[in-house]
């Protein structure tokens, strides 16, 4: 985990009318697909750094959608820390990825988005809505229910307090197809970054886990309600 | 130059130098922490809260942000107090500054029981011990005076300074300013309670350390909305010993030392 200084290199609006902020960072703290990072803008005082999980990764940096509603402009700086925690492991050769947004935004599963594509994959997105610039070779279905069986790769990413529902859903371990191929991002605040504060505990087949230290995302099998 | 704070239990001392420590549960075990800031410049470390037995996490445990700082509702988990040391006994041998132990017991029983077992603990400097439920001050204070490493007793500033001027009468060695609690409640109606931290409590802090300062024959450490090295000169100025940090060492540290 490293800290250092990011620069706003643009904004824009989003499909539903929120602004996102392109940073410009260095290797280093530039975050793989899963991994949160710890921000705070340079000119704006918090009691608390904000948690984000970038939308999209580039070379150069990341995107996000903007984590308050203060105004961002290009030039401002941003503290980061991070990367933290355990990103999404895709098996190499996984050609049918199901991503699952469950009762979660579906940024933080767009950067696994332009992997798939990028291998090859094909990519089904189970989501309440289809968000804006999702590329046309990406189907979306509201449930995940119809595409469990095809898939041979499936990554979601649900609210912390909502991973009891998710299991449910999934019926546990999944389809047999999807045991050793499933990992799930659990989405909650992380207050400091350092396994400090034990906000973002989780229970797993050993225990409770801190989600900034052993997760954010976990293989589906360790996730207990 | 700041003094540092002695902390002595007649049988063993620790010196913390310079008198600046972190609040228990903002740097762990100290396992992560010299990843956010430069150890050196705190005088020593404060633990996460242990408990005798294990304690899991709170199913509802959670953060909420509000305009002057944020409520932490964790259920202080641990793993208790034997695998806590088991853990990391190594580690803190290779930390720069003296470890100081915090303690939550739930009876004077479990206390003694905690100090008993830390007293054999060469590797610890001194304990904290959390005072939730005021009714237990006189055996909490009790218990710490016949302690062979230094004590320090914390107390809730909710109730003003009364519990800690009973608490020295009490027989307490030192004590030690906790975060208040608080409560929030969303829009669905879903409640939060838990401790509150950040720079709103400043000035409540100031003004109880102002009154501790005047009244206290014991030293005590101050925290309370530390935000820069004038707030915590300040509060050594009122009269507090040592100053606690908390919410900026997850920001930018380098703000506060000055």
């Amino acid at each position: 985990m490293r800290r250092s200084q990011g620069k706003v290199e643009s904004t824009g609006i989003d499909g539903e009318g929120k602004t996102t902020v392109h940073v410009r960072c260095s290797p280093e703290l530039r975050p793989d697909p899963g991994q949160a990072l710890l921000l705070l803008h340079s000119s704006r005082p918090s009691s608390m750094r904000h948690t984000v999980h970038p939308n999209k990764i580039r070379r150069g940096g990341f995107r996000m959608r903007a984590p308050d509603n203060g105004h961002w402009q290009p030039g401002d700086t941003v503290d980061l820390l991070g990367p933290i925690g355990r990103p999404f492991r895709p098996p190499e050769r996984a050609r049918r990825w199901l991503l699952v947004a469950f009762g979660a935004p579906v940024s933080p599963l767009l950067p696994l988005i332009d992997i798939a594509l990028a291998n090859g994959a094909d990519v089904t997105l189970a989501s309440s809505s289809r968000p804006a610039g999702l590329p046309s070779d990406v189907e979306v279905l509201r449930s995940p229910g119809e595409a469990l069986p095809w898939a041979d790769y499936l990554a979601a990413c649900v609210p912390r307090k909502a991973v009891g529902e998710l299991l449910l859903q999934l019926g546990g371990a999944g389809p047999s197809q999807l045991r050793g191929r499933s990992e799930i991002m659990v989405l909650s605040t992380l207050p400091c970054g350092i396994g400090a504060c034990g906000i973002c505990a989780v229970p797993t087949s050993d225990g409770w886990s801190l989600s900034c230290q052993m997760g954010p995302v976990y293989p589906l099998s360790q996730l207990r309600e | 130059m700041n003094e540092p704070l002695i902390l002595s239990s007649g049988k063993r001392e620790v010196i913390l130098d310079p008198p600046l420590l972190n609040t228990a549960g903002f740097l762990g075990f100290g396992e992560m922490a010299g990843s956010l800031m430069d150890l050196r410049k705190l005088g020593g470390l404060v633990t996460n809260p242990v408990s005798l037995r294990p304690r899991s996490p709170a199913r509802d445990a959670d953060v909420h942000l509000a305009a002057g700082g944020y409520l932490l509702h964790s259920g202080l988990p641990n793993p208790g107090l034997e695998r806590t040391l088991a853990a990391h006994r190594q580690r803190w041998e290779s930390l720069p500054l003296p470890i100081i132990l915090h303690l939550i017991a739930q009876s004077a029983d479990e206390l003694d029981q905690m100090i008993m077992r830390v007293e054999r603990e060469t590797i610890v400097s001194a304990v904290e011990v959390g005072v939730e439920n005021l009714a237990m001050i006189e055996a909490f204070a009790a218990r710490a005076r016949r302690a062979e490493l230094p004590v320090l007793l914390r107390l809730p500033p909710e109730a003003g300074p009364q519990p800690f001027l009973q608490a020295e009468r009490a027989g307490a060695p030192a004590l030690s300013l906790g975060p208040p609690r608080g409560s929030w409640q969303d829009a669905d109606g879903q409640s939060l309670s838990g401790r509150y931290y950040g720079p709103s409590l400043y000035p409540l802090a100031l003004h109880l350390s102002q009154t501790l300062g005047r009244t206290l024959t014991i030293p005590f450490v101050a925290a309370g909305g530390v935000s820069s090295s004038r707030d915590w000169r300040a509060l050594l100025e009122a009269g507090a010993s040592a100053v606690q940090l908390d919410f900026p060492l997850w920001l930018q540290p380098e703000r506060v030392w000055g």
